[in-house]
């Protein structure tokens, strides 16, 4: 049940005033149409309530229409502080350090697709590692992995894993500078080594998609974007950092807790640790951030040089001759230096997201070339049973949620009672049934993973697009999984 | 001695509480509960022994160190564990934890694998003494 304290601002805009808890700085905002806020969890609030009780935040704290209970900062939270006066934490940025989405574009139809669907699933699911204890095919030696830390998708472009346009189409072009590699402990390099090429587990996938006519709300954009329709088929897929980031997080919590005495700061939730940014714990700590940043775009960048030899297999034609084109990558989960205009004046920023993405209009000097006219494709991954969707990115999320908008679904019901309510195995025959291949490394994975566990995806769309923070340009159906 | 998973806590990520009447078995049963959100333990045989031994200045931060410890074998060296024997002991230094694991590399055919643990994290993570014992909550990221 939401707080009785919640003031609405616009259709799809709430907020908290500061004094809804002892110690907000600012209050607390909540982007959702009525019906998603009505089922929104409690811990939302508590936990949007304790972001905006950070040091030194500006504006407000956000949580995004698919928020959900997470640990420190709701799922789905934003919180943005002064670049050089303000802190930095590395649990507003969640331990799965720029988890985010990438989309391809194909010239397969689905009637050439549907007869080697099952085929093609399989052939994802083979080689594309997931699940516990998965290891990728790559053998890299320290050095090698400390350039991937600093070079990111570059690397993979100088190894033959990228064409030159993937680049172009990811974040950052695939590299946050910044990266120091003597940052990062033994251990989170250990956990990384094996890591690359890898999916992981939980709500990390891969999705076989079709791009109907029907799904496309924007065809100007969509045909900017590579998509046409005709039942194209696209492949999206969701994952991070790996075991990597998360030891990066765990090593800089442990360290940003000790130190906040020192600091002389307080938070609500240890999770929330935080750091003067411009202190030494707060530069270590960047500098290790863009290390599995870097990592987690290389990552990506590797599994889709995988997709693209599978395709290639499968239908007996080149990646070239399939025209299997990067969409777009985005980071959900991390921190960035921007700058956005705050009480009339534009301030540089660092803007913490978890599980938000960043939503850049037209002419923001951050896109690539590419996308100077059309804003920034902003890619959100719906439940397995029920779609996905591209977005695109508006001057209004830059005006009003530093340039950010939502990830997902967000969860409704916890992993361990969807998997009590949930039989894998006949969850996996049923989706057979509606069109849907499923392939996964834990049935009861695929329990946690089921359609009813999550919100109504087309609501949360609607919430972003009704608030002004994304537009909407393609829903895309899935036809083939494969989960972690 | 038991542990139990919580329906309606983080709920992207898997939610634990223990109980047990000393810290030895509360150490011992939160192994389990960890291990066992990453694989069905029945599955597993003791083929392989490791021993680790953690200090730390409180019990809270020796369980913290000892749960992120077993995830990071799990990555580093393919590990699962189906058991722990663990003793936890207090002196003038801080606490220490001697824990004998057993288990086996990951083998992704015989085993039957679930989720795949990425961190413990500190959200509600806590140790309280109760009138039985002690008793425990964890968080692990997903």
């Amino acid at each position: 049940m939401p707080p009785k304290e919640l003031r609405r601002i616009s259709p799809a805009l709430w907020e908290l005033s500061p004094s809804f808890k002892e110690g907000m700085h600012v209050p607390a905002r909540i982007y959702a149409t009525d019906k998603l806020l009505a089922g929104m969890d409690e811990g939302v609030f508590s936990q949007v309530s304790n972001l905006a009780s950070m040091p030194g935040i500006i504006n407000y704290a956000i949580a995004m229409p698919d928020a959900h209970w997470g640990y420190g900062s709701p799922v789905g939270g934003v919180a943005a502080f002064d670049a050089k006066e303000g802190v930095i934490s590395p649990g507003l940025l969640g331990f799965d350090l720029n988890c985010g989405m990438r989309l391809l574009s194909t010239n397969l139809s689905f009637s050439e697709l549907k007869p080697k669907l099952r085929e093609l699933v399989h052939e994802l699911f083979k080689s594309i590692p997931s699940g516990v204890g998965a290891k990728g095919f790559l053998k890299l030696n320290r050095s090698q992995f400390e350039e991937v830390m600093t070079e990111g998708s570059n690397w993979c472009a100088e190894n033959n894993y990228a064409w030159k346009e993937d680049l172009f189409a990811t974040e950052d072009e695939g590299k946050i500078p910044g990266a120091n590699p003597e940052n990062v402990s033994k251990k989170a390099i250990d956990r990384g080594l094996n890591h690359l090429g890898t999916l992981g587990s939980g709500n990390h996938y891969l999705e076989i998609q079709v791009a109907e006519n029907s799904g496309i709300f924007d065809s100007s954009l969509a045909k900017s974007f590579g998509i046409h329709g005709e039942s194209q088929i696209m492949v999206m897929f969701h994952c991070g950092s790996r075991g990597f980031g998360h030891q990066i997080a765990t090593d800089y919590l442990e360290r940003f807790i000790a130190a906040m005495p020192k600091h002389g700061m307080k938070v609500n939730d240890k999770e929330l640790a935080c750091a003067p940014t411009q202190s030494e714990e707060g530069q270590d700590y960047f500098g290790a951030m863009a290390c599995a940043a870097n990592m987690a775009f290389a990552n990506r960048q590797i599994i889709l040089h995988k997709v693209r030899e599978c395709f290639s297999r499968v239908f007996g034609k080149s990646a070239e001759e399939m025209e299997m084109n990067q969409v777009y990558d985005v980071c959900h989960n991390i921190a960035k230096f921007e700058k956005y205009k705050c009480g009339g004046k534009t301030r540089a920023l660092l803007v913490h997201r978890k599980g938000a993405t960043r939503s850049l209009g037209k002419e923001n000097e951050l896109l690539s070339p590419k996308f100077q006219k059309t804003g920034q494709p902003v890619i959100i991954g719906g439940s397995m049973e029920t779609g996905s969707y591209l977005l695109v990115g508006t001057k209004k999320a830059e005006e009003e949620a530093f340039g950010s908008t939502c990830h997902g679904s967000g969860r409704t019901m916890s992993r361990t009672k969807a998997r009590h309510e949930v039989n894998g195995s006949e969850l996996q025959k049923k989706m057979a049934e509606r069109g849907i291949l499923v392939e996964s490394a834990s049935l009861s994975g695929l329990a946690e993973e089921a359609g009813i566990a999550y919100k109504e995806i087309s609501e949360v769309i609607e919430s972003v697009e009704v608030a002004g923070l994304s537009r909407k340009v393609v829903a895309l159906r899935p036809v083939g999984n494969v989960k972690g | 001695m038991a542990h139990k998973f919580l329906e309606d806590v983080a709920i992207s990520d898997i939610a634990f509480s223990t109980s047990a009447p000393s810290l030895n078995k509360l150490f011992s049963e939160c192994a389990f509960a960890l291990e066992e959100t990453m694989a069905d333990l029945k599955t597993l045989r003791s083929a392989k022994a490791k021993s680790i031994t953690i200090e730390a200045d409180l019990p809270e931060k020796l369980l913290y160190s000892f749960l992120s410890e077993l995830v990071f074998l799990k990555d580093s060296k393919g590990l699962l564990f189906k058991s722990a024997k663990c003793r936890v002991s207090e002196s003038k230094k801080g606490w220490k934890l001697r824990a004998q694991l057993r288990g086996e590399k990951i083998n992704r055919r015989r085993h039957v694998l679930r989720n795949d643990v990425k961190a413990v994290t500190m959200h509600l993570f806590k140790i309280t003494k109760t009138k039985r014992g002690w008793k425990a909550t964890a968080v692990l990221d997903i």
